[in-house]
């Protein structure tokens, strides 16, 4: 299952032209991404970053048979560009952009379902294969290629995490964070499935925050199907109840989804979860070299 | 956001679902229009605050048909702050009162209409002993019905109803316009709940006692008459004031500020310094743009609380450069004549830059690249510890 396309990614911006599109995709292609142009509605047939601007993704397509996209529209725009790339037959999206409606989310879900898309996103900082490979906008220079396959609910917690993995010499296989809304296209266990597939990722490490049951699921799908190690670190244990804590995503409601209830979930099923986040390196260092009886 | 229940039925009204007959009176003087408006009517009296329990505390008041005891009633009501179990020992003000005539309920239901995320669509939930209570009702029988949105409330689905409910099939469309009300309200409005409790037949026709409706704050864009029925008098004061500066502000009872990029690092923040015994006095997340405004402002609304003893700031200089958040505070601080004592935890994009600027400052701000020794630091000071 090679769904993040790897060496063979070509990859489109929808949004290039606008500021984050631009900032974001420089930095993408320095790193190495192949991105092959972006689409601009209105712009088709002009160059930027030295890249070819297309007005439909069915052009950019059809010109440079581009089989992936980041997005950065706007909110109020993106249902429509999610539901264009899918119509235009690309194969793995990953939407930036916060803030859309949850009733755009509810049609695009379903598109998504019925077509045979990786959708990641939204409202997530997309994800990096160090040195391979960069879509969406985390910071560049935290990764280091190595063994820790990081999956993440969050953005900036995510790269701390990540700076951890780095210093402490383990390294990433790949990081990837899934969004913090709603509704959400590719969740923990479909990463969690990849990352035990994935030759290169030696432990898997979890990160979830409060609302939702995404890692009480997550819990039960590691319990009967992941064999390496997992290590977890979830966030809004102090988070008041009904309250949305930044994320659309992270609200505790009477009906749950408070961490003390994951954290739980995740320790009955044999999940070590992380309390102190300054100890993730240190926490993932030592049950690598526990579970792999290395000194 | 959640709107007031009598925004909520002037919504439902507009959409052809009946509610009882109502007078809205928000000034003491009106009282006379409302004993011309009813006529020979029992009343009730509710307070229009953003709050579930309101019967049980007191936000309720029944007025029987001679009127005599209308006005106590609104005294008791209008201009008088509220608490409850879910307002907080704040309470809120209560600056309307929706007085409806009383109808007379024989059998009650509930019905609520919401985006449920574990199946992710939007889903009925239905049950027939409604009436106040129903969270406590945890073991009552709950009929769900699945809304499949392209196509819409079957047929089938209107009979379960009415069998669940035991209702007479005289009723099928009654019933069945009632939910095709319910979710074309839902969608056109952009709506996360639509919670009616009770329900209940009076006269052959169905009528919403109680209306409660959040919408989807993302969805304003397009729904501005819904953006304008926001209610700030019912929020914390300084997360309104956040929220004109796009900060995304909560309230907590600690006396530790903190000011955090991103909003899992934020909770993470909190809880680090939950962890090691100090107190977060708020949540707050300055977002990936944290220009030189933001972090003023944001400094700013930290400090308007003012158990705030010291402040914690944690930024991970990702895409943000953290020699330009640098630069910021310190013309921050001198613009705001901050006194209480800052740790700042930088680290990531150009942090070793970033330190520099701010010990040249010679200001009040300890720096710190390690996030538990910031942690611990700002956790001291707290105490009075240093």
């Amino acid at each position: 299952m090679n769904f993040f396309l790897e060496n063979e990614a070509r990859v489109i911006c929808q949004g290039f032209t606008g500021n984050s599109g631009t900032y974001h995709s420089k930095l993408s292609i320095d790193y190495g991404t192949n991105i092959v142009g972006g689409v601009t509605p209105g712009k088709g047939g002009s160059v930027h970053l030295g890249l070819p601007v297309f007005n439909t993704v069915k052009d950019a397509v059809l010109s440079t048979s581009a089989n992936a996209s980041i997005i950065f529209v706007p909110a109020k725009f993106c249902k429509d560009s999610i539901l264009e790339a899918i119509g235009s037959g690309i194969k793995l999206i990953v939407c930036i952009t916060e803030g859309i409606p949850i009733l755009d989310m509810l049609y695009v879900k379903r598109v998504v379902s019925e077509h045979n898309v990786f959708f990641i996103g939204p409202n997530s900082p997309g994800f990096v294969i160090p040195g391979i490979c960069r879509m969406g906008i985390m910071p560049c220079d935290i990764h280091k290629s190595g063994s820790v396959g990081i999956v993440s609910r969050s953005g900036t917690l995510t790269y701390e995490a990540i700076n951890q993995t780095t210093l402490c010499g383990l390294g990433q296989s790949m990081s990837v964070g899934i969004g913090g809304d709603p509704i959400i296209g590719l969740g923990f266990s479909d990463m969690l499935s990849f990352f035990e597939k994935d030759i290169n990722t030696k432990i898997i490490l979890l990160i979830g925050e409060i609302g939702g049951s995404a890692e009480e699921k997550a819990a039960d799908f590691i319990s009967l199907n992941i064999r390496k190690p997992v290590v977890a670190y979830i966030s809004g244990v102090n988070a008041p109840v009904g309250k949305r804590m930044g994320h659309a995503g992270a609200i505790i409601s009477k009906h749950g989804g408070d961490a003390e209830s994951k954290i739980k979930a995740l320790n009955d099923k044999g999940v070590c979860v992380i309390r102190s986040l300054p100890n993730i390196g240190k926490v993932l260092l030592s049950k690598y070299k526990s579970f792999y009886n290395v000194l | 956001m959640y709107l007031h229940e009598f925004q909520a039925k002037n919504i439902f009204k507009e959409n052809g679902i009946l509610v009882p007959k109502s007078f809205l009176l928000k000034d003491v003087k009106d009282i006379a229009s409302v004993l011309k408006f009813f006529s020979g009517t029992d009343l009730v009296l509710k307070a229009q605050i953003h709050s579930g329990s309101k019967y049980k505390y007191g936000g309720v008041i029944f007025v029987n048909k001679n009127y005599d005891e209308l006005h106590s009633a609104v005294n008791k009501l209008l201009g008088k702050v509220l608490v409850t179990d879910q307002t907080g020992l704040e309470g809120k003000v209560v600056n309307e009162i929706l007085i409806e005539e009383r109808l007379d309920i024989k059998i009650e239901y509930y019905v609520s209409l919401f985006f449920d995320r574990n199946s992710e669509q939007l889903k009925f939930l239905i049950s027939f002993s409604g009436g106040s209570g129903i969270e406590e009702l945890g073991c009552t029988q709950f009929l769900d019905v699945n809304v499949n949105l392209l196509i819409g409330i079957c047929d089938y689905q209107i009979r379960e109803i009415i069998f669940f409910l035991k209702l007479d099939v005289k009723y099928f469309s009654d019933i069945k316009n009632l939910f095709v009300g319910f979710l074309s309200i839902f969608l056109k409005y952009d709506l996360l709940l639509l919670e009616v409790n009770p329900l209940i037949i009076c006269n052959d026709k169905f009528f919403c006692l109680d209306a409660k409706v959040e919408v989807d704050d993302n969805s304003f864009y397009r729904n501005n008459t819904m953006k304008e029925l926001f209610d700030f008098r019912q929020e914390n004061v300084i997360e309104n004031e956040a929220k004109k500066y796009n900060l995304s502000y909560i309230s907590l009872d600690g006396n530790i500020g903190c000011l955090v990029n991103g909003a899992g690092l934020a909770m993470a923040t909190m809880d680090l310094i939950k962890l090691n015994d100090g107190s977060p006095a708020n949540f707050l997340d300055i977002g990936g743009d944290a220009t030189e405004e933001r972090v003023f402002q944001a400094i700013r609304i930290i400090l308007l609380n003012k158990s705030v003893k010291c402040i914690l700031i944690n930024i991970f200089g990702g895409i943000v450069r953290c020699d330009l958040i640098a630069n910021s505070l310190v013309k921050s601080f001198s613009r705001l004549n901050v006194s209480v004592p800052i740790v700042v935890r930088l680290s990531g994009n150009m942090s070793s830059e970033a330190l520099i600027i701010i010990n040249k400052s010679g200001l009040n701000i300890k720096t710190e690249s390690d996030f538990l020794v910031a942690t611990k630091k700002v956790i001291d000071l707290s105490k009075g510890n240093i």
